[in-house]
């Protein structure tokens, strides 16, 4: 088998019928997809590009109108039972919802193990292994409807582990996580692919986290498959732009933001962490010392302003448009806010 | 030694081959659903009163009945036993279709679907096992309504060997006729998310034409009523019942036999359509996009 996953051609539109016309949402176009057994392959694309269509098409749960797909070697419309018995998939954009809330954590994994095929004493060791992992030892024989969502997450994390599956489908996997389990969780999907060379195919809003994670980046945008290759390899597309980072003492106002964006050496502007700006311009020099002139007018106390290299935020918002969730810039409902000088 | 190294060594163990037998699937999706009803505390007390209280609006009704009536329809004298097996049986059955269709819902809402839905489960081991669930937490209303009907209402059921057998024979083959109707229903409930119109047809239908609360013999003068009433296999089960625990009849009696005929016919011809209706039900909600409706 050369591909854990191969997707060829696939397309999908979701039709609403109102009264008598049918309003068509075209969520996937044409896209084709191969990955190789153990490759690590971060999914991105703005809220609504089609990644929660594509996993759920490759977890069985949604019928493609046209196209293939097949996973670890199986097709998913002709083999859908070999194709679930092949998967771990999780969806974090549920919160944790989709447990068994009124169940402990240990039957809610013993009832998926057992669906699962999982003799009980194989079921009963992994549970007991996976648990501790997580740190839900202390609480496996807790109702779930008393956790807290990162303990959910959690959970569903172990459970999508529990049978050992080839691939694994992980729709935002580290929402709702604290800092440290994030970053285990992190590892252990990276030890999971490098280790024991299973397929993962990973979103996130967090592109930081995808670039630290995933060599190749899959890019999906408005249903087509707009970039596809190594993140180094993304980021030189980026050659011919260049990035200047702003970071402020203080919180941005959207006044600011806005009549930076305004200037003409700058061609957008994006929030980029703590009170920093990054900003794509044509000449950075000639930019710098526009920007610093723009500043000083408006009276904002920078603290620091430099060029840096295009990363992978960057490649992402060139090739969409968009923002993710993470890097929208301040405007006035999402800006802190601030007593008026 | 980093933190994940416990589960990396864990999962390069192989897993032994085979996959469970259809039977222990189902029933595990049972047992997890028994596990579920049984964290709520009083929800069994509170329906049993429900139920009780409104078989004792059936003991004054039972005033205004001629016992020859009855006799002459073969159910013996009291319309009070003949009435607690109609509304005993009858709420059973309301109360299994409506769970599975309640069952259903929950789990499109929470995600739980999707989540089963994704692992080599197949649907039959998964509607079943919710439909079976839905039946077993039911079968234990029915037996505190006659017991309590007995007690407190003085109802005079026959309780022999053979009666109780018989009666539950009628249970199981209710359980069984009636399997593809929920299993049908959960998959109308499946497409359309809210409103049961399975479980409220049947309901009606059964309070109405099966004879839950009168002599299907009252229906002589209709033909056309009549005739519908021997369509609904709710109609079999009653007189099966009620044949065994106000008479005493068994098996071995025609007319009772006949019933079960009927039923087993009904059991045959219902599932297959049941499971017909959520195979393509499955599919419809794969087509839209609805296989969760968080």
């Amino acid at each position: 088998m050369d591909y854990a996953l191969e997707v060829e051609g696939l397309s999908k539109t979701y039709r609403k019928r109102k009264g008598f016309k049918v309003r068509e949402t075209p969520a996937l176009e044409n896209v084709s997809l191969r990955v190789r057994p153990g490759e690590f392959v971060g999914l991105l694309g703005p809220n609504g590009a089609g990644k929660t269509t594509l996993l759920k098409i490759l977890c069985t749960l949604l019928l493609p109108d046209g196209g293939s797909a097949r996973l670890n070697g199986f097709d998913v419309l002709k083999q859908s039972e070999e194709v679930r018995r092949s998967i771990g998939w999780l969806h974090g954009e549920t919160g944790g919802r989709a447990l068994y809330w009124r169940l402990t954590a240990r039957d809610n994994l013993r009832f998926y193990a057992y669906l699962q095929d999982v003799p009980p004493r194989v079921a009963r060791e992994r549970i007991d292994t996976l648990l501790d992992f997580f740190g839900l030892r202390g609480d496996a024989d807790r109702q779930v409807l008393k956790f807290s969502t990162g303990m959910k997450v959690k959970l569903m994390l172990a459970r999508a582990l529990l049978h050992n599956p080839p691939v694994l489908l992980m729709d935002e996997p580290t929402v709702g996580l604290d800092v440290r389990m994030a970053r285990e969780t992190r590892d252990l999907l990276r030890s999971l692919s490098a280790e024991l060379q299973k397929t993962i195919l990973f979103t996130s809003h967090n592109l930081t986290e995808v670039e630290k994670l995933c060599p190749r980046v899959a890019i999906l945008h408005r249903g087509r498959l707009i970039a596809d290759d190594t993140t180094p390899n993304l980021a030189a597309r980026l050659k011919t732009r260049e990035i200047v980072e702003v970071k402020a003492m203080d919180a941005w106002r959207p006044a600011e933001v806005h009549r930076l964006q305004r200037l003409p050496s700058v061609k957008s502007v994006e929030a980029d962490g703590e009170n920093t700006l990054a900003l794509e311009v044509d000449e950075a020099p000639q930019a710098i010392l526009e920007l610093a002139q723009a500043l000083g007018t408006m009276g904002v106390r920078v603290q620091h302003i430099a060029q840096r290299e295009p990363r992978l935020e960057d490649v992402f918002l060139h090739l969409t448009g968009e923002p993710t969730t993470a890097t929208k810039p301040p405007t006035p409902e999402t800006a802190p806010r601030e007593t008026p000088e | 030694m980093s933190a994940e190294a416990p589960v990396i060594a864990l999962l390069r163990r192989p897993l032994p081959g085979g996959s469970r037998p259809t039977e222990s699937k189902t029933l595990a999706v049972t047992l997890l659903r028994l596990k579920i009803f049984l964290s709520y505390r009083y929800f069994f007390v509170v329906e049993l009163m429900s139920i009780v209280s409104l078989a004792a609006v059936y003991y004054f009704v039972g005033f205004q009945v001629r016992p020859e009536a009855l006799e002459e329809a073969g159910y013996g004298r009291s319309y009070i036993g003949f009435a607690l097996v109609g509304v005993a049986a009858s709420h059973f059955l309301y109360t299994c279709i409506s769970r599975i269709g309640h069952i259903m819902t929950h789990e499109l809402m929470t995600g739980t679907f999707e989540a089963v839905m994704s692992t080599p489960v197949k649907h039959r081991e998964y509607v079943v096992g919710q439909a079976l669930v839905g039946f077993v937490m039911s079968g234990y209303l029915m037996a505190g309504v006659l017991l309590a009907g007995v007690l407190l209402l003085g109802a005079p059921l026959v309780a022999t060997p053979g009666s109780i057998g018989t009666a539950i024979v009628f249970v199981l083959l209710l359980m069984a006729s009636h399997l593809g109707i929920g299993i049908f229903a959960a998959g109308i409930l499946m497409v359309h998310k809210k409103g049961d119109p399975i479980t409220f047809i049947l309901d009606t239908l059964t309070q109405l034409f099966a004879g839950v609360l009168f002599p299907l013999s009252l229906l002589k003068g209709y033909p056309l009523l009549e005739g519908f009433s021997r369509v609904l296999p709710f109609t079999y089960v009653l007189e099966g019942l009620r044949k065994s625990l106000l008479t005493g009849a068994t098996l071995a009696e025609p007319g009772v036999a006949r019933a079960a005929g009927v039923l087993v016919l009904a059991t045959v011809i219902l599932i297959p359509l049941g499971m017909l209706s959520f195979h393509r039900g499955f599919d419809k909600v794969r087509r839209l996009g609805l296989t969760g409706s968080y």
